[in-house]
């Protein structure tokens, strides 16, 4: 396969978005908030940029192939769902995990059983149904599209006899359609199962799955202008991930001295900071000992934090929304790449 | 499997068509099957057990399909398909190569190692102790036959191991996963902890307090009442949705199930007595009487210790006396399908067992026949025994003598065919020269191959011989 290439002739970096389904919308949308809007000149087209950086090309897949298509080299990095990901990959190198979850996309691949099974509610009750089964030289038929890592979860819990339906469909309707006892299927809040008069087991969670970056480690590792671009997304994922928790609060505070007023900040630990609060001398015309806190904190500890600097004595409090929070270096590039 | 060739290749076919020989001389008829099957029949057999072993893949329509990884599931296959036309008992026996992926080989070992040549015999529609001895003794001679010596043979049976878990009264999960912890129970009771909290993770032994609305709802009823509400309440759901089960199976499960909590107090006895019995081995009539012993003291019924005395004591005298033959009851083989009597030979020489087998009546209805098939079998690795058989043994019929046929000069060539042939009509083993070797150079050449004689043919037919 030919390299893409830039307009200035170096190679390309190409990334597979999802062209359809539940990760659509989504994965746009998460880029946009980390910075990285994509520019698709026509919605029928299937292909788009990232102008935050130049020499990206997007590429839309349906969901279910990107997988395949990192694996063979056709892109350099994706987004899919990380049950995609596991039940598709054959090559762990070929298409290694960057960022294994990129906070959205949510959804579980569970296991359901009709609810008239009234005495089957935890993974127990069915491991010893399917030796009832067995015993009675019945099989339990399970649907599922993800028959690899059904079995490997059903293997691990000493769950052996069972058959794999072939899926086609909708498979909340094959208890019922009759071709199948169970389903192992994905659900993201349970309603379409309940219509469907199914349950969930206790235990009987086989993946809680998002989306996630995988990437093509052979191809990056062949060209290092493509892998810096592979590198300047993924601290821009990272980045906009770690800074999402956090609030930049900045105060003014009296004080006689900065060690003072840090020495009152820091009196609560768990609300002065990452690593502590900055303490700044503020110039003013009246020449009071005004002392300028800037610290980072959690969402949830906003108003704690909030009060407690009141308590230092301090006004103008500002919170402000953080949009990256870069650190030392990218974890996820530095696991891979070294 | 490695590559063979030589005398070790000579040594393999040699052990085989010996063996084979020997099984037909006990009734054993030949049977052979594909080497690729459905793998749902190996899968049916063994379960997961099994799965992360097999070479499987999709044929170009889209079947799973697996080499196999053995040949007992084929032949009870075979039966089930042609019961019609098969009169019970019936013997049979066969050899070939079986696939098991063996993941703890180095790399470059993978391939070697993950086929071998098996070589076994199965006795189907008997339940008679004279059909265990006959296996046993079976198994026995074809090591004698092959030459092989320094084995050991383990023999436990499962009966036994069943009868003592009886009166525990486990749920058939639990007691699946007692019988396969056996080997690690018999290491002794510090296997108990690890196995409990094993147990939990694997819900064997579950607690159902999520039942507690429906069990509130039959408290106090008699099974009969409390049959009637539970058939009531699942009536109220449509019942469209029972799949393979019938409203009566789903409460009688659900009865049980509110009546009787796989407590796991239950299990933790039952790994108890099982670890007691799993570390009875040794000699056999001290093992048999430490047997009884367990099995008495825990309220279990005698009867298959009795029954496996009396298997001892039918097997060729001297065998279990030499200590070539002992008992151990922490031997379960793994495969979950066994029942009655197990056996493994084992070797110092190598690293995996040599062969082994024992009864397995349930495999017929696991594999989708009506009903238990009384059967038994055993089978060996020939590649190991090949190895390790002495390799005088393996030059049978190679005592002929092997004769270089070389060609005097361009005019003798149709001479040189005919000569050749003369040697093999007679029985020797003719090589034709195709190098165009001088006499000296043949004889060289011969002595270099070990063989015995070396003719020149003149065009006119002569030919003279020189011995090695």
């Amino acid at each position: 396969m030919s390299d893409a290439r830039t307009a200035n002739g170096k190679p390309a970096l190409r990334l597979l978005l999802p062209s359809d389904g539940d990760l659509h919308q989504p994965t746009l949308d998460f880029l946009r908030g980390c910075g990285l809007p994509v520019r698709r000149p026509n919605a029928r087209r299937y292909t788009a940029t990232v102008p935050a950086i130049p020499g990206v090309d997007v590429l839309f897949q349906r969901t279910a192939d990107i997988t395949a298509k990192v694996e063979e080299g056709s892109a350099e990095l994706g987004i899919t769902g990380l049950d995609r990901l596991l039940e598709y990959r054959e090559d762990d190198r070929r298409a290694a995990i960057l960022v294994e979850s990129l906070g959205f996309g949510r959804c579980d691949l569970v296991l359901a059983v009709p609810d008239s099974w009234l005495d089957v509610t935890s993974l127990a009750d069915l491991a010893d149904l399917a030796l009832e089964f067995r015993q009675q030289g019945k099989q339990l038929r399970i649907a599922t599209k993800y028959p690899r890592l059904l079995s490997e979860f059903l293997y691990d819990r000493g769950i052996n006899y069972f058959t794999l339906a072939p899926a086609s469909g909708t498979l909340e309707a094959a208890p019922l359609a009759g071709y199948a006892d169970l389903i192992a299927d994905l659900t993201a809040t349970g309603t379409t199962l309940k219509e469907n008069r199914l349950k969930t087991l206790e235990d009987g969670t086989v993946l809680s799955s998002q989306a996630c970056l995988l990437a093509n480690t052979e191809r990056l590792a062949e060209s290092a202008s493509t892998r810096e671009l592979a590198r300047g997304l993924t601290e821009m994922m990272e980045a906009h991930m770690r800074a999402e928790p956090y609030y930049r609060l900045s105060a003014n505070v009296q004080g006689d001295s900065a060690e003072a007023v840090s020495g009152m900040v820091l009196a609560r630990p768990d609300l002065a900071g990452l690593r502590g609060p900055t303490v700044a001398r503020v110039y003013n015309v009246q020449e009071q000992d005004w002392f300028s806190v800037s610290l980072l904190v959690k969402k949830d500890k906003l108003l704690s934090a909030v009060d407690h600097l009141r308590d230092c004595g301090a006004v103008d409090v500002a919170a402000s929304q953080l949009s990256y929070l870069f650190d030392s270096h990218s974890h996820a590039y530095e696991e891979l790449f070294g | 499997m490695a590559d063979f060739s030589g005398d070790l290749l000579r040594t393999r076919d040699s052990l085989q068509r010996r063996l084979t020989a020997l099984l037909h001389r006990h009734g054993y008829q030949p049977l052979d099957t594909p080497l690729l099957e459905p793998t749902e029949l190996f899968l049916r057999k063994s379960g997961g057990e099994l799965a992360s072993q097999l070479f499987s893949f999709s044929d170009p329509v889209g079947r799973a399909v697996s080499l196999r990884p053995e040949f007992t599931a084929p032949a009870i296959r075979h039966y089930l398909e042609h019961s019609q036309e098969i009169e019970l008992p019936v013997r049979w026996c066969y050899g070939g190569p079986v696939f098991r992926f063996d993941g703890s080989a180095q790399e470059e070992d993978l391939n070697s190692r993950s086929q071998f040549t098996q070589l076994g015999a199965e006795l189907l529609g008997s339940s008679s102790i004279l059909a265990d001895v006959e296996l046993m003794t079976l198994a026995t001679s074809a090591l004698a036959e092959s030459g092989v010596s320094g084995w050991t043979l383990r023999l436990a049976d499962l009966d036994v191991l069943n009868s003592l878990l009886e009166p525990v009264g486990l749920s058939e999960r639990a007691r699946a996963f007692v019988v396969q912890n056996v080997p690690r129970l018999s290491e002794g009771e510090s296997a108990i902890a690890q196995l409990m909290e094993e147990s939990r993770r694997l819900h064997v032994a579950g607690r159902h307090s999520e039942d507690d609305y429906l069990s509130q709802a039959v408290q106090g009823l008699d099974d009969d009442e409390a049959r009637s509400v539970l058939l009531g309440v699942l009536r109220s759901n449509p019942l469209d949705q029972l799949g393979q089960r019938r409203p009566e199976e789903v409460v009688e499960r659900l009865l049980r199930k509110i009546r009787f909590p796989d407590a796991e107090d239950g299990l933790r006895l039952a790994l108890q007595v099982a670890s007691e019995l799993a570390q009875v081995k040794g000699d056999s009539r001290a093992a048999i009487a430490a047997a009884s012993d367990t099995l008495r003291r825990a309220g279990a019924d005698t009867s298959a210790v009795g029954r496996l005395e009396q298997v001892l004591d039918l097997l060729p005298e001297g065998l279990v006396a030499s200590g070539a033959i002992m008992l151990d009851f922490g031997l379960v083989r793994g495969l979950a399908y066994y029942n009655g009597i197990v056996f493994e030979v084992s070797h110092p020489g190598w690293h995996a067992p040599l062969g082994g087998g024992g009864r397995y009546d349930g495999l017929a209805r696991d594999l989708g026949g009506d009903a238990t098939l009384p059967a038994l079998g055993f089978a060996y690795n020939l590649d190991a025994l090949a190895e390790l058989a002495p390799a005088a043994a393996s030059h049978d019929g190679d005592g002929a003598r092997s004769v270089l046929v070389v060609a005097s000069g361009d005019g003798a060539q149709s001479a040189v065919l005919k000569v050749a042939q003369e040697y093999r009509d007679g029985g020797a083993s003719a090589e034709i020269d195709v190098s165009g070797r001088s006499f000296p150079q043949a004889l060289e050449y011969a002595a270099r191959r070990g063989l015995k004689l070396v003719a020149l043919v003149d065009s006119d037919g002569t030919v003279r011989t020189q011995e090695i």
